[in-house]
């Protein structure tokens, strides 16, 4: 395994790209999370009031940066016919597809960890004094956004190893997401508030609205993220079974 | 046994790339697989390194079951150079090395013997064809495998390259290493291999030694069908020889030719007459025969076939 991370940091270290999108990511995290902050505070509440539950709601919308991060390094491997050289030069099929895993589980990683120090930072420099109190409530939330950020990323990372290209991997990805959620949206089903998209939307239900509405015809919460995990694991068979079983052609 | 391939088939639709591909490589061999575009080798390659899933048939290195570690051990370019283009020579071999299990400390080595050390910190994507070329030869080189697999290792290279490719490949087999080469050009094959196989449409049509090859004239050297035998089928209807011929008096040459039983043909040249004989006569006795005739040659010489007209003729 060390090896394979080290193989992946030889590629990812001088990929400019790659790194400057991971940054934008942080910034971007920050802005949101400061105007939030901000506008609790400005609106006469207590920041104490932005919770782990609003937070991970928020760093949902910029899950895109990350999803897109992972088409253009794995299309990359396939531009470069380098998933061909990785296993000619004596790669195994198995290894290629673990080498990927642990890259999208580090990028998922950055992400959590981003908003867990970012949430402590804003705490910490919100005009309320800092409270420990921050970690014994609603902290799985944080694990909440692991496995919908894990999720989405194994989705990308599939549809990208079966369409190869860049653009096509992200245009059939925003269709994906695109049908998932009006066919939640227009039917009353509530299995279909289980498809990917919308699991992983109802994993973090928008909390303006969450309180005062409530979503009382939504599958329990319980079942939405075991459903998630479910499509990880389900995601990531796919992906080792492509990977494993088919030409590696670009 | 360095390679053993037993009827590999690949299917793409209804399109047949490889039928049953069955050979063996044996350890010192420059095994040559030659073939026009779209034959099959890249196909076959591309089977025995595990990018092409096969439909049936197997294949073993080393007599033992193919696995990614055994790679490990073959040096190998598939096709075109395929590199990450954002990363200097450098980087990529040391992507290489550490797949390979090879110490970085080699990676210079290796960019030297291809002359490419001064360009290690370069961009991938600033070379030129022939370098990013040299640089696969690099990589195949690393951790100095006992069997190279090239794939046209000579496309796209300027005249200058190919030579120095190709004196690589020769003292790379002259240090004793077993290679395999997909080329479509018969003159690389030819200069470069001990055996050679010969493939159209995802067939194999012909495979033996060169020489073999050479001299079996119209012949195939080995029906390549799974069997080990490397004997020389000769179509004896198709049989013929070659022989240049020239002396003073041409006209009256071509004449007294025609009147022997074994000449099948004469072609008229500039200088010389080309005849096709269809028994195998001996320069000292045809020469003899015309001097009993009153004709002295100028010029007697046989014609050795060149594995490109017998390419053409194999894959008619």
């Amino acid at each position: 395994m060390t090896k394979l991370l080290k193989i992946e940091w030889e590629k990812i270290k001088p990929y400019t790209f790659f790194w400057i999108f991971s940054a934008l990511y942080f910034f971007i995290l920050c802005g949101a999370f400061y105007i939030a902050f901000h506008l609790m505070e400005f609106n006469g509440i207590k920041a104490t009031n932005v919770s782990w539950h609003t937070i991970t709601y928020l760093a949902g919308y910029f899950n895109f940066f990350l999803v897109l991060l992972v088409i253009l390094y794995s299309t990359n491997e396939y531009q470069f016919n380098t998933y061909r050289q990785n296993v000619i030069d004596g790669l195994s099929r198995k290894q290629l597809y673990v080498s990927k895993l642990l890259i999208h589980l580090i990028i998922t990683l950055y992400s959590t960890l981003s908003i867990l120090i970012l949430f402590v930072l804003m705490n910490l420099l919100s005009s309320q004094p800092f409270s420990m109190d921050i970690f014994n409530t609603e902290l799985y939330y944080l694990f909440y956004h692991f496995i919908k950020c894990f999720c989405l990323l194994s989705l990308a990372y599939f549809i990208t190893l079966v369409f190869k290209k860049g653009i096509i991997s992200m245009l059939l990805f925003v269709v994906v997401w695109m049908i998932d959620v009006v066919l939640s949206m227009a039917t009353n089903f509530s299995t279909l508030e289980l498809l990917p998209f919308s699991g992983c939307g109802n994993l973090i239900l928008n909390p303006m609205l969450a309180i005062p509405l409530g979503y009382s015809d939504l599958p329990a919460e319980s079942i939405v993220m075991y459903s998630v995990i479910a499509y990880c694991v389900i995601f990531n068979l796919l992906s080792y079974w492509w990977l494993t079983k088919k030409d590696l052609k670009a | 046994m360095i390679l053993k391939v037993n009827s590999l088939t690949k299917k793409y639709g209804s399109l047949i790339a490889a039928n049953n591909i069955s050979f063996e490589v044996e350890e010192g061999q420059v095994f040559g697989i030659l073939g026009p575009n779209g034959s099959g080798k890249t196909t076959t390659l591309g089977m025995i390194l595990d990018v092409t899933a096969q439909d049936s048939g197997t294949y073993s290195w080393f007599d033992s079951e193919a696995g990614s570690n055994q790679r490990k051990h073959i040096g190998s370019i598939l096709e075109t150079p395929n590199f990450y283009q954002h990363l200097s020579a450098e980087s990529n071999l040391k992507i290489a090395a550490l797949i390979k299990d090879v110490p970085f400390s080699h990676i210079d080595e290796v960019l030297l013997r291809v002359n490419l050390l001064e360009r290690k910190k370069h961009a991938f994507r600033t070379f030129s064809l022939g370098m990013k070329q040299r640089l696969s030869m690099a990589a195949a080189l690393l951790g100095n495998p006992k069997v190279l697999v090239l794939d046209e290792p000579t496309n796209g290279l300027d005249p200058q390259g190919i030579i120095e490719v190709r004196e690589l490949i020769q003292s790379l087999a002259n240090e004793g290493k077993t290679i395999i080469i997909a080329s479509h050009l018969l003159d690389e094959i030819e200069k470069i291999c001990t055996n050679v196989m010969v493939m159209k449409q995802g067939n194999v049509l012909a495979a033996g030694r060169v020489d073999e090859i050479l001299a079996s004239q119209f012949g195939i050297a080995t029906p390549a069908k799974g069997t080990k035998s490397t004997q020389q089928q000769t179509n004896n209807n198709q049989e013929e020889w070659r022989i240049e011929i020239a002396a003073d008096d041409l006209s009256l040459l071509e004449k007294e030719l025609e009147l022997l039983p074994f000449v099948v043909k004469i072609e008229k040249r500039k200088d010389t007459l080309l005849v096709i004989l269809n028994e195998n006569i001996g320069n000292s006795i045809l020469n003899k025969v015309m001097f009993e005739k009153g004709i002295v040659l100028s010029h007697l010489s046989r014609i050795k076939k060149t594995l490109e007209q017998q390419f053409l003729e194999i894959t008619k």
